[in-house]
């Protein structure tokens, strides 16, 4: 040990000269392993940061035209900065090691500056940022210039959850609505328009573009295209309310050909089912689950827009029994044809999503315990209201419905017939 | 001061002590008084204070006018034309105009403790405090006459941007009125002299600034109209036949 | 230099006291012991010393709030709390760090240190000071009354519209919110106007402008940012506050309202306040590093230069806080061009802080590690700012806990560690003695590990696109290690807080069993290492004549022909001694504790029943008044304050503070 730790372990507090004799030694020491673990700590990071798999949000994955504009612009940015941040953090430390004090009593030159090194380094990192700054605003420019496509889906944001109004056929009136899920063609830029029916919150799937806030009273273009089939994880990201962690959503690209019978399918109303429990489902949902929940061929009919609507269209004559006031709650119309629910957050099958056997659901089992969990008491799994028994008054989302096992189930049976 | 470096000089201490004798204490290094200084650095805190209402105001006001989408129907029953339609700039105009004037006998009031003439002074700061109340009167005349009409605080957008901005102004030139006829009171009592006149300038600066205000307001609000929605019969508003009229609105 | 204590209301009494007794005038208090001297007290020292128990107080509370969000999210899934009770305390966590703990630090700095390094014996308006702070205490106890009246702020800190309004957020957390921090606005505005006409027009001779130090001047552009930012958040909450409780339409989309006003109105003021919350932080490292260096601060017209460039900058940057908002690509472009290049004029302090240690004699004592761990840590912090800065971007990153990373890099990594490098400096000249260097040492290494453990790992969980705000993550997302990471960091951080504390009570314990600093233990450059520590209560005995920057580190060294320095007095010699009478100081006074009392008061007839108000405002206009009425105690007739003769036999009225020969206890 050192003539100075000596002198600090003796407690003494105040710095004293035997401290300037020797200098505070172990700091050289203590260097070098700063900057070995500094290095070891980054290489990790690094190298952790760049993985992906099992990372569904990672922005460091671009598989689509636009986050790859902005991988693009970002990545030599991310280099430049990582430069600067080598040069200042270890230009301190040797700084720091070749300047010490060590046991002298000298001062150094006073050196007051140097007019034309201070201008220098004002003037060239400006004109770094000049270029960077270049790229940035044709970045910017082509990022906003959404592609020709014939795809336009408004989708709106509401506590908690995502819906997709569709028109396909560029007359400014929605084809179809569906929720949770945005499917798309794979090679083929979709135009969006993000709403919001209550709140601000944001829409984003970090591997096809940035976000976009979907703010009330506005309407703000965005796009979004998929090079390949795949399921692509998206998170709203703009503060929401209490389920703002469990607002998610999914881009699902299919195959062209795909893509084509998925639409097909969508226009079609539900098929009223012959199967007696299904039936007894129906009838459980026309009377408990209509007023918020809408199904093509048994309750949207002439909806009556209302400020928290996701929209609604005129369809075939109504079910004997349905409520028409629906629209506040996910469309359910080909709930099947989906892989998750509840904003995105639980899984209807028992197998991961994929976009090879999205059409056909081949192979998998819907999770009945799930769905049946889910409706029988949500507030449990997904927090709506500060306090679930004040739901009533300061509850948003699903509500607890008051459903016998059986009807539960008979439900469930008539959802599954949604495909 | 001197001009040789301390390092230069013998004894900076018995410098700094001959310096101390002779300095004068109540010099201030740019020459305004603590005062008067925080005076101009409260009414720049003002001026951000109005510029943020009346930017709410102006966004809202041109909001009024923006909403072409059919679908919006339900908020546009809800928005009217009433910024044009229900002022009555004549008798704004003399409300200006009478607070305008407070500002002329502010500066005779002014003028006149400048050269000791107390009596003077203490009638027109009496005056001034009239003059700023009569335009404080007719300004609530005016919003409850906008009341009855059917603008109320929580109307619409526009509503509460011109009340929140009209009433801020309206509680500083209050304050106002109250510096002022604590200056009267304190003249009545003797207190008031030549030797007090920064005080009576500086409540006629924050008086000047409040003046300032209106105008800029009065321009704003009052004067440059509300692009009208049946100039433009294409637009929306007009389309959808939703602009209601004054007769029609009031819950 | 006058300390006239004249306000806009006050009115002036006349030469000598008048026969009646105007309304309600008390004669000013005499105490200068006990708690009664603290509570009544005009002095800037003591107010500073207020704010610095104050803030470090609030940090406690703050990182307590930050705690409990690293155990929640410490594992996916996490049930530590619920969702309800996670958006309270993380909201209450920023707006506390924001506005109670890092502000009112940098107050702390600000209002002990500034009159003594422009040569000054107190600040331009005593009592208004003392109004700050207690208007800010108040204020922050009032906001946080929030947590037993029904929950806490709970929309995050910056409270977006249209969740922030009633149908959205429908308790009363988010009212005291928006009164909480309009009781704390005034405090800061009342301190702005304060401290600049005290460095305009209180400088001692000869201390033009641009011999001042580069902390006053760093203050001096902070509290011109906060004369003029904080009115725009001051309208933004009465605009929320009047769509709250009073029935505006504001933020009420249905009747057409654009959320978005909340966002530029709330963001015009945002973006002013960060660069108040790091520019004092800069102030106090641009002191410390030249010190421990032995070499003047590198370019000092460059430092005042960046430092006021990024003070008018600043206001040009607002809307990168809204690139997603839907803004189009015009603002987009206009506010990412600006944001990019506010990195130059603070890229010229790094530079400038690296080129003053280069050439140098660098000792590391706790001061000067903490002021190279701002140098390092900003930068970091600094970088990821400027990559947010691309609008394109910025889409990918923002709402992520990259943004997370970046703001605690520059608040905690700059500010924070900033004002440590500021207690261990200045500490022993506002207390007489030293905080212990070892345990110090021992915080500061804990503490850097413990922060980039803590933040580091945000970069990457940010874009791996882990959203902010979230109060639980699923294991399938591939946060979970890093998280932990993170929480385990954070525990770190509070041990090293626990050793601040254990350094401030051991080193208190221990004071007599050490040397005493003297007035200049550092060998230091500026005015305030020229009195005695602890600071007399006057401050100097003579006001010094000031001629070139680092005037008092002039009066100790020489530089001859050839550059080399030599001395030419020790500290002691060059600075005074202390005992200076005749000095005339500001009395105390009780009104401005009484005036701050009413706005918490009021604030609460705002947001419960509006009654409440009757007994506030009375309240409020007495104390005005009283305040106004309240003699100034000076035989002189209130002009002849800050005479620096000896004045003599008629001095000698006990109603005047007079100045002690001992020293005052400061503890």
């Amino acid at each position: 040990m050192t003539t100075a730790s000596r002198a600090v372990k003796n407690g003494s507090e105040r710095p004293m000269k035997s401290d300037r004799v020797n200098g505070p030694q172990p700091m050289r020491s203590k260097d070098s392993t700063v900057t070995r673990s500094m290095l070891a700590v980054m290489m990790f990071m690094v190298v952790g940061a760049c993985g992906s798999s099992g990372r569904p949000l990672t922005t460091l994955n671009p598989r689509g035209d636009a986050a790859r504009i902005i991988h693009d612009l970002i990545s030599p940015v991310f280099i430049i900065a990582g430069v600067v941040f080598v040069i200042i953090n270890f230009g301190v430390l040797f700084l720091a090691v070749k300047f010490r004090r060590g046991d002298s009593e000298e001062w150094p030159k006073q050196v007051h500056g140097n007019t034309a090194l201070e201008l220098g380094w004002t003037i060239v990192p400006a004109l770094i940022l000049a270029g960077v700054a270049v790229g940035t605003v044709t970045t910017l420019f082509k990022l906003d210039d959404t592609p020709e496509t014939d795809i336009e889906v408004t989708v709106y944001g509401q506590q908690w959850w995502w819906s997709y109004d569709y028109d396909l056929n560029a007359d400014g009136e929605p084809d179809f609505s569906t929720a949770n899920e945005l499917v798309i063609p794979a090679g083929k830029a979709v135009s969006l328009k993000v709403k919001s029916n209550d709140v601000i919150h944001s829409f984003w799937i970090p591997a096809l573009n940035g976000k976009r806030d979907a703010v009330p009273g506005r309407t703000h273009p965005w796009w979004l295209e998929a090079d390949e089939p795949g399921v692509y994880y998206g998170q709203c990201t703009e503060f929401c309310g209490l389920s703002h962690a469990k607002m998610q959503m999914r881009t699902i690209a299919l195959e062209p050909a795909e893509y084509e019978a998925w639409v097909a399918n969508q226009m079609q109303d539900a098929a009223i089912p012959t199967d007696q429990a299904a039936l007894r489902g129906l009838s459980v949902f026309t009377q408990q689950c209509a007023s918020c929940h809408q199904i093509e061929g048994v309750n949207a009919v002439d909806c009556v827009p209302d400020g928290a609507t996701n929209g609604c269209f005129a369809g075939t004559a109504p079910y004997d029994g349905a409520e028409v006031v629906s629209g506040l709650a996910p469309n359910l119309t080909h709930l099947m044809s989906r892989s998750s629910y509840a904003g995105s957050i639980f899984e209807l099958y028992d197998d991961e999503p994929s976009a090879a056997n999205y059409l056909t659901k081949e192979g998998l089992n819907v999770d009945r315990a799930q769905l049946k969990a889910w409706i029988r008491n949500p507030s449990a799994l997904k927090p709506m209201a500060p306090n679930p028994n004040e739901f009533s008054e300061l509850g948003r989302g699903m509500p607890a419905l008051p459903l016998t096992e059986d009807q539960l189930d008979d439900l469930v049976t008539y959802l599954e017939t949604l495909k | 001061m001197a001009d040789t470096l301390t390092s230069e000089r013998p004894d900076p201490a018995a410098f700094d002590l001959e310096n101390a004798k002779t300095h004068d204490p109540h010099a201030t290094n740019t020459g305004l008084t603590h005062n008067k200084l925080g005076m101009w650095l409260f009414l720049g805190s003002e001026a951000l204070l109005f510029g943020g209402l009346i930017s709410t105001f102006l966004l809202y006001k041109s909001k009024l006018v923006e909403i072409t989408n059919p679908n919006d129907a339900a908020v546009l029953t809800r928005v009217t034309d009433l910024g044009v339609n229900i002022y009555d700039i004549p008798f704004t105009s003399v409300s200006s105009f009478v607070l305008l004037m407070s500002s002329l006998t502010m500066v005779l009031a002014l003028a006149a403790i400048q050269r000791d003439d107390v009596a003077r002074s203490r009638l027109w700061i009496l005056t001034t405090a009239v003059l700023g109340s009569t335009f404080v009167a007719g300004q609530v005349y005016e919003f409850t006459v906008f009341a009855r009409e059917g603008m109320k605080w929580d109307t619409n957008i526009f509503s509460s941007a011109f009340y929140t901005l009209t009433g801020f102004h309206g509680v500083h030139v209050t304050i106002g009125i109250l510096l002022l006829l604590s200056l009267v009171v304190a003249s009545l009592k003797g207190g008031l002299r030549k030797k007090h006149s920064e005080t009576v300038e500086l409540v006629g600066l924050y008086w000047h600034f409040v003046d300032v205000v209106w105008i800029l307001i009065f321009v704003v609000v009052y004067l440059i109209p509300v692009a009208q929605a049946d100039a433009s019969a294409e637009s929306g508003l007009a389309r959808t036949g939703a602009i209601t009229t004054i007769s029609q609105i009031g819950d | 230099m006058a300390i006239i204590e004249q306000e806009p209301l006050a009115l002036p009494v006349g030469d000598r006291p008048t026969g009646s007794s105007p309304i309600g005038v008390l004669t000013r208090p005499r105490t200068t012991t006990g708690w009664r001297s603290w509570v009544s007290t005009v002095d800037h020292k003591r107010i500073g010393i207020m704010y610095g128990i104050g803030s470090i107080f609030f940090f406690l509370v703050g990182g307590f709030e930050a705690l409990l969000i690293r155990a929640q999210l410490a594992t996916p899934d996490g049930t530590l709390l619920s969702a309800d009770v996670y958006n309270q305390v993380y909201t209450m966590h920023g707006v506390t760090m924001v506005f109670l703990v890092i502000m009112p630090m940098a107050a702390a700095f600000a209002n002990y240190l500034l009159p003594l390094q422009i040569g000054a014996r107190d600040v331009a308006f005593p009592r208004l000071n003392a109004l700050s702070f207690w208007i800010w205490l108040f204020g922050s106890i009032f906001f946080n009354t929030a947590w037993i009246l029904g929950g806490g702020a709970d929309g995050g800190w910056f409270n977006y519209a249209p969740n922030s309004g009633v149908i959205f957020s429908p308790g009363h957390g988010i009212d005291f919110y928006a009164v909480g921090l309009q009781i704390v606005g005034i405090a800061s505005l009342v301190s702005a106007m304060n401290l600049i006409v005290t460095v305009l027009n209180m400088r001692a001779p000869g201390m033009g402008l641009m011999r001042m130090p580069v902390f006053t001047w760093m203050i001096l552009v902070v509290q011109f940012l906060l004369l003029f930012a904080v009115p725009v958040i001051t309208v933004a909450l009465f605009l929320l506050m009047f769509d709250r409780l009073f029935g505006a339409n504001f933020f009420n989309v249905s009747e057409g309202a654009d959320p978005l006003l909340w966002q530029h109105l709330f963001w015009i003021f945002g973006h002013p306040e960060v660069y108040i919350l790091i520019l004092p932080a800069f102030g106090i490292v641009s002191e410390v590093i030249p010190t421990f260096s032995r070499k003047p601060i590198y370019g000092y017209p460059f430092m005042v230069f960046s430092g006021i460039v990024i003070g008018f900058m600043g206001w040009g940057v607002w809307a990168h806080h809204m690139f997603a908002s839907g803004i189009g690509p015009l603002s987009v472009m206009a506010f990412s061009l600006s944001t990019m290049f506010i990195a130059v004029p603070t890229g010229v302090k790094i530079l400038n802080w690296m080129a003053t240690m280069w050439g140098g004699k660098i000792e590391f004592n706790t001061a000067m590690l903490f002021a190279v761990g701002l140098v390092a840590m900003f930068t970091i912090g600094g970088l990821s700012g400027v990559t947010h800065a691309l609008g394109p971007a910025d889409t990918q990153q923002t709402d992520t806990y990259y943004i997370v990373a970046h703001f605690h890099y520059v608040l905690f990594g700059g500010a924070l560690l900033g004002f440590f490098s500021g207690f261990f400096f200045w500490w022993p000249k506002v207390f007489g003695h030293f905080l212990s260097e070892r345990l110090g040492k021992w915080q500061f290494w804990a503490s850097l590990i413990g922060f980039n453990l803590t933040f580091g790992p945000m970069h990457i969980l940010g874009l791996q696109g882990m959203s902010r705000r979230i109060y639980t993550y699923g294991d399938d997302q591939g946060f979970s290690l890093w998280n932990l990471v993170a929480t385990i960091g954070a525990f770190i951080i509070a041990i090293s807080v626990l050793i601040f504390l254990a350094n401030v009570v051991i080193s208190y314990r221990g004071r007599h069993d050490q040397p005493a600093p003297g007035p200049d233990p550092w060998d230091a450059r500026s005015l305030e290492w020229m009195v005695p520590s602890p600071t007399p209560e006057h401050n100097f005995d003579v006001v010094p004549v000031v001629t070139q920057n680092d005037e008092y580190w002039f009066r100790k060294y020489q530089i001859d022909e050839h550059e080399n320095v030599t001395r030419i007095a020790s500290s002691e010699e060059a600075a005074q001694a202390g005992d200076g009478t005749g000095v005339h100081l500001p009395s105390p006074s009780y009104w401005p504790l009484l005036v701050a009392l009413a706005l918490p008061i009021i604030g609460y007839a705002v947001i419960y029943n509006l009654w409440l108000a009757v007994p506030g405002a009375l309240l409020l206009v007495a104390s005005m008044y009283g305040w106004a009425f309240e003699p100034v105690d000076d035989p002189d007739g209130g002009h002849g304050a800050g005479g620096h003769d000896d004045h003599g036999g008629d001095d000698r009225s006990d109603s005047h503070a007079e100045i002690k020969t001992e020293e005052t206890p400061v503890g």
